[in-house]
């Protein structure tokens, strides 16, 4: 079908191109900035390299444990109302608005060495997690997973309950009707959580230096490698945020049929 | 008796109190009133709410006795279920939802799709095997639909308002349809339908229910001969004649012949409100193809209106005013004549 569409209004869309503007001014500075000549020799620098690959790994990993623990939480979420859940729900988004430092800080004192989980983690296992990649992937699922789990209890919310009755009167148990019928119907969903999450996760900074450190190799990921060289070597920064900017574009670019709203 | 279920349910604001026994291989439809708890009724059999007292046997079976713990839950009762809007799983082609079932009981993808392969011919749609829901029109998915509440061979086939989201062409073709596979299904069929013509096509039995509670269930002749409420008596028309029809001439057992609107051919069953009787003193000019002299027989007498009964060959119940009675002088017997519009007459095969 090929209709013609009302006229948007003249304001509206020169307004429209202003905030546009906003996005794309600082991609303009950053391109025209960048030390193009230097940028192969940068990204080959074993720093870089060991920015790239950790940033890579925490963050597809911390989009995978928001899939494995978020979908759960999501789908309780969703399953009813009432003020246990409500409460609930206000503890996961808290993350969201919290700034991430503050996460930070208190990811440091429950998993700490004196932490209500850090110590007897540290007493019975000898288990340390602070200042480790692990707690890379912890901070960034940290803040990641409350992205995740609105996304998908919007979609659980909004799924027509009846396909699941439909599919139990067709003898499938409610575990099968879930798998079989549920999660392929909010797949859009969960495909935009799971990009949304790894996106926060990727580009998380506040609660990752404050609880797991700057470690090269270990806990230095991306962001922090950026942080790390504006202080010694401003063009390598601006390299790595060009490397940064790739990564997500490339990304964006791969997935954009499950961000985009449908057409 | 395969469906014998006795039972009471509170939904909210909405309690049901329901006894229906359906026989093997019968099938009856639910009527009623938007709200009277047909869709509700459906989906306590099939196992989606749970029943507060009472019981649901199905060939003995106790599906539901009123205990949470020793109800059955819905996906071992082994029924099909037909939706209205069809509920086909949109991310699964028309072959897929077929097999779906079967694939929940443990059949092989390859078996499980072989047998819908044959619903999909059943169904007269071997070429849609491969369609998305989204790309089948209103009758298509109800018959995809129909495929998949059957292929899993249940015990107990509930349909819920099949033809109401379907457009009018499609209509007829997805009814006889309906027909032919009710009458090959061994189990106990319900249809829930607000449309009599529907009923009386695909059901041996209706039950009426209103506001939760089953008011009436019977043939189309016992609900016309003593219909337990006015919703009934508005419903049915009081007045059912059964007989063969030859196109439109419908000919009755007693022998007398009526001129019908919609032709048919073979047995058939027609209904016709008593307002649809109009009643003359002279024999009257103009359009109605059934106009004859009629003893009258009784009268009776309600709030708003006076029923007539004509005897004689086709003998019909009319419904008219105080007014004219008076001009008619009804109440001192003699003979009337009876004119019937063909189109008043309600027909559908046997």
């Amino acid at each position: 079908m090929n209709h013609q569409r009302t006229p948007l209004p003249r304001w509206l869309s020169a307004v429209g191109a202003m905030s546009a503007l906003l996005f794309v001014a600082p991609l303009i500075g950053l391109v025209i900035e960048a030390p193009w000549p230097e940028l192969a020799g940068l990204i080959a620098a074993p720093e870089t390299r060991d920015a790239i690959w950790l940033s890579l790994r925490c963050s597809m990993t911390s989009a995978a444990l928001c899939l494995l623990f978020g979908l759960p939480l999501a789908t309780w979420l969703a399953h009813g109302d009432g003020p246990l859940r409500d409460a609930v729900r206000i503890v996961t988004t808290l993350p969201m608005v919290l700034p991430p430092i503050v996460g930070g800080i208190a990811l440091l004192l429950a998993f700490g060495q004196q932490g209500v989980v850090g110590a007897p983690l540290g007493d019975w296992f000898g288990v340390q997690i602070p200042f480790t990649s692990g707690a890379v992937v912890i901070a960034t699922t940290y803040v990641a997973m409350p992205f995740f789990v609105l996304t998908v209890e919007g979609g659980l919310r909004s799924f027509d309950h009846r396909y699941a009755d439909a599919a139990t009167t067709l003898g499938a148990t409610p575990w099968r009707a879930f798998l079989t019928v549920t999660l392929p119907m909010i797949a859009p969903s969960l495909r935009a959580g799971l990009l949304i999450a790894w996106a926060r996760s990727l580009g998380e900074f506040g609660a990752t230096i404050t609880f797991a450190g700057s470690f090269q190799g270990t806990t230095r990921t991306l962001p922090l490698a950026v942080y790390h060289a504006l202080e010694s070597q401003p063009s390598a920064a601006i390299a790595l945020s060009m490397i940064l900017l790739l990564v997500s574009a490339i990304v964006l670019f791969l997935l954009r049929r499950q961000w985009s709203p449908t057409r | 008796m395969s469906l014998d279920a006795r039972f009471s349910l509170q939904h909210g604001k909405f309690s049901l109190g329901i006894t229906l026994q359906v026989a093997t291989g019968e099938t009856i439809a639910l009527l009623g009133p938007n709200g009277a708890g047909k869709s509700t009724t459906l989906r306590t059999l099939a196992g989606l709410h749970h029943i507060d007292h009472g019981h649901i046997r199905v060939n003995d079976k106790i599906f539901d006795d009123g205990g949470a713990a020793t109800a059955l839950p819905p996906e071992q009762r082994n029924i099909g279920m037909v939706f209205q809007d069809h509920l086909l799983f949109p991310h699964l082609s028309a072959r897929d939802n077929i097999a779906f079932g079967l694939r929940n009981r443990g059949r092989t993808q390859k078996l499980a799709r072989a047998v819908a392969d044959e619903w999909l011919q059943r169904v007269g749609l071997t070429h849609r095997g491969d369609a998305q829901p989204a790309e089948l029109s209103g009758g298509e998915a109800q018959r995809i639909a129909l495929a998949r509440a059957l292929a899993a061979a249940p015990k107990m086939l509930l349909i819920d308002e099949p033809l109401s989201a379907v457009d009018a062409s499609a209509r007829l073709n997805l009814r006889r349809l309906l027909r032919e596979q009710l009458r090959a299904f061994s189990g106990a069929s319900l249809i829930v339908t607000h449309d009599l013509d529907d009923a009386l096509a695909l059901a041996d039995r209706l039950a009426v229910l209103e506001n939760g509670r089953v008011v009436q269930c019977g043939t189309v002749e016992e609900l016309s001969q003593r219909p337990a409420s006015r919703y009934v008596a508005d419903l049915i028309g009081l007045n059912c004649f059964r007989g063969v029809c030859d196109g439109h001439t419908l000919t009755v057992e007693s022998g007398a012949s009526i001129y019908v609107g919609t032709p048919h051919q073979g047995a058939v069953i027609a209904t016709l409100h008593p307002r649809a009787v109009a009643l003359f003193r002279e024999r009257p000019s103009g359009s109605p193809r059934n106009v004859w002299l009629a003893p009258v027989a009784g009268t009776e007498r309600s709030i708003d209106s006076t029923r007539v009964q004509l005897g004689g060959d086709l003998p019909v119940i009319a419904e008219v005013t105080e007014s004219a009675v008076r001009d008619l002088d009804l109440d001192a017997g003699g003979e009337v004549w009876a004119a019937i519009k063909a189109t008043e007459f309600r027909v559908a095969p046997t």
